[in-house]
């Protein structure tokens, strides 16, 4: 029985032997940019807040588990267009938290002035 | 070919907006566009119309060639899995443009409390140097002032000693003035001498001005001839004469004290006359200000 990785493994060199051929090669560039736009924003915790960041990295990942399905297969344009989504809701995701990151820091900062403007300390 | 149902997309489309459009195509024979590219059209719409297109405008442009591209998708071909796609990726784009101005209108509020909090602690900063400023002045001078009065205190000291031919000494204690008990007294007695109330009525002169911010303290003391207890006794009484009559010559009643000390701190051996007559004192103690 194959595991994940094995599969994968097997798609792309499925891949490289289809591209030998003629037909479309694995999208693993895109593959590993989608899997990194992913680790970026888990790092500065997207995947917990905001919940609509949280949402769109999980769809991120669930994009990229199908597209990893679709290479095993050798589905590579269909993976090409998974990954697409992904790395789009990936990107959404980090906007999101550092929106939500700033949006916290600038709410601080008008606290601290309200409370300088009133002589009371930070 | 479509690769999703989109179900989860947000936010919801306005289908009746776009129904003429949809009854159009229907008509020409056009399969109608996706919902993810109804939806990015709606999302790009509300972007360009909002704040995006001051605050953000690269990334809107960014967001329209995107559109661009699921637009001709879908003229390419309708139900393609490429056009589903691209025009998923358009919605996110358009979203994102919204979210990335937001980020910016936040950016600038930080910016503008920022500088607000700067300016508040420059003010502060500048209004507590002017006050350590003016305290310093203060201090230096009330130490002026009060190194002027310890100086005048000084001199009339000095000249009550020459004047009145006392003993004072500046002691860690205080200024002491040492009356010697056969001036003040006779022998046994705890009545002031003539004598003794003329020396009196110079250090209170003297003291009286002092009082205000010094402590006095008048000790009575004896040689060691007799009980303890009736040398105790015998201190206790001329020192309260001598602080009574200063009282009485204008020394404030709050600021000065009296007690025996008996025989206890002799000066001088009690063996000797010389000795006994130097222990039979009085003693005017004028304690330091910080003292009080």
């Amino acid at each position: 029985m194959m595991t994940g990785n094995t599969r994968l493994a097997a798609g792309l060199w499925a891949a490289l032997l289809g591209l030998g051929c003629g037909g479309s090669s694995a999208p693993s560039e895109r593959l590993v940019l989608a899997e990194a736009a992913i680790r970026g924003g888990i790092e500065i915790n997207a995947n917990v807040n905001p919940p609509r960041a949280a949402l769109h990295l999980q769809l991120a990942q669930e994009q990229v588990e199908k597209a990893k399905r679709y290479i095993s297969d050798g589905m590579n344009e269909r993976a090409e267009l998974a990954l697409r989504q992904a790395q789009a809701d990936a990107e959404l995701a980090i906007a999101l938290a550092r929106a939500e990151e700033m949006k916290q820091k600038a709410t601080a900062a008008k606290i601290k002035v309200e409370r300088l403007k009133a002589g009371r300390p930070l | 070919m479509k690769l999703g149902s989109g179900a989860r997309m947000s936010p919801r489309p306005s289908y009746t907006l776009w129904l003429p459009v949809l009854c159009g195509l229907a008509a020409c024979g056009m399969s109608p566009p996706p919902r993810q590219l109804i939806d990015a059209r709606a999302a790009y719409n509300e972007a360009r119309l909002g704040k995006a297109a001051e605050l953000a405008p690269a990334e809107l442009h960014t967001a329209k060639v995107s559109l661009n591209a699921a637009e001709q998708a879908y003229l390419d071909d309708p139900e393609s899995a490429e056009t589903y796609t691209l025009s998923y990726v358009a919605l996110r784009a358009a979203e994102l443009v919204k979210v990335q101005a937001d980020t910016k209108r936040y950016k600038a509020e930080l910016d503008d409390a920022q500088r607000e909090m700067d300016r508040l602690e420059s003010d502060e900063i500048a209004r507590t140097r002017s006050e350590l400023i003016r305290t310093k002045h203060e201090l230096a001078s009330e130490r002026q002032a009060r190194e002027a009065a310890e100086a005048r205190e000084h001199d009339a000291m000095q000249r009550l000693a020459r004047s009145a031919a006392l003993s004072v000494k500046e002691e860690p204690r205080g200024t002491v003035i040492v009356l010697p008990g056969n001036v003040l007294f006779a022998s046994g007695q705890y009545e002031l001498t003539s004598e003794a109330q003329h020396k009196l009525g110079m250090i209170a002169d003297t003291l009286t001005p002092q009082a205000r911010n010094h402590d006095i303290v008048v000790e009575g003391h004896t040689d060691s001839k007799g009980t303890p207890a009736s040398n105790q006794l015998l201190s206790e009484n001329r020192a309260r004469a001598v602080m009574d009559y200063l009282i009485a010559r204008g020394v404030p009643a709050g600021s000065i004290t009296s007690v025996g000390i008996g025989q206890a701190r002799p000066v001088s051996d009690n063996a000797t006359s010389e000795g006994r007559a130097n222990n039979r004192r009085v003693e005017i103690i004028v304690k330091p200000a910080e003292m009080r």
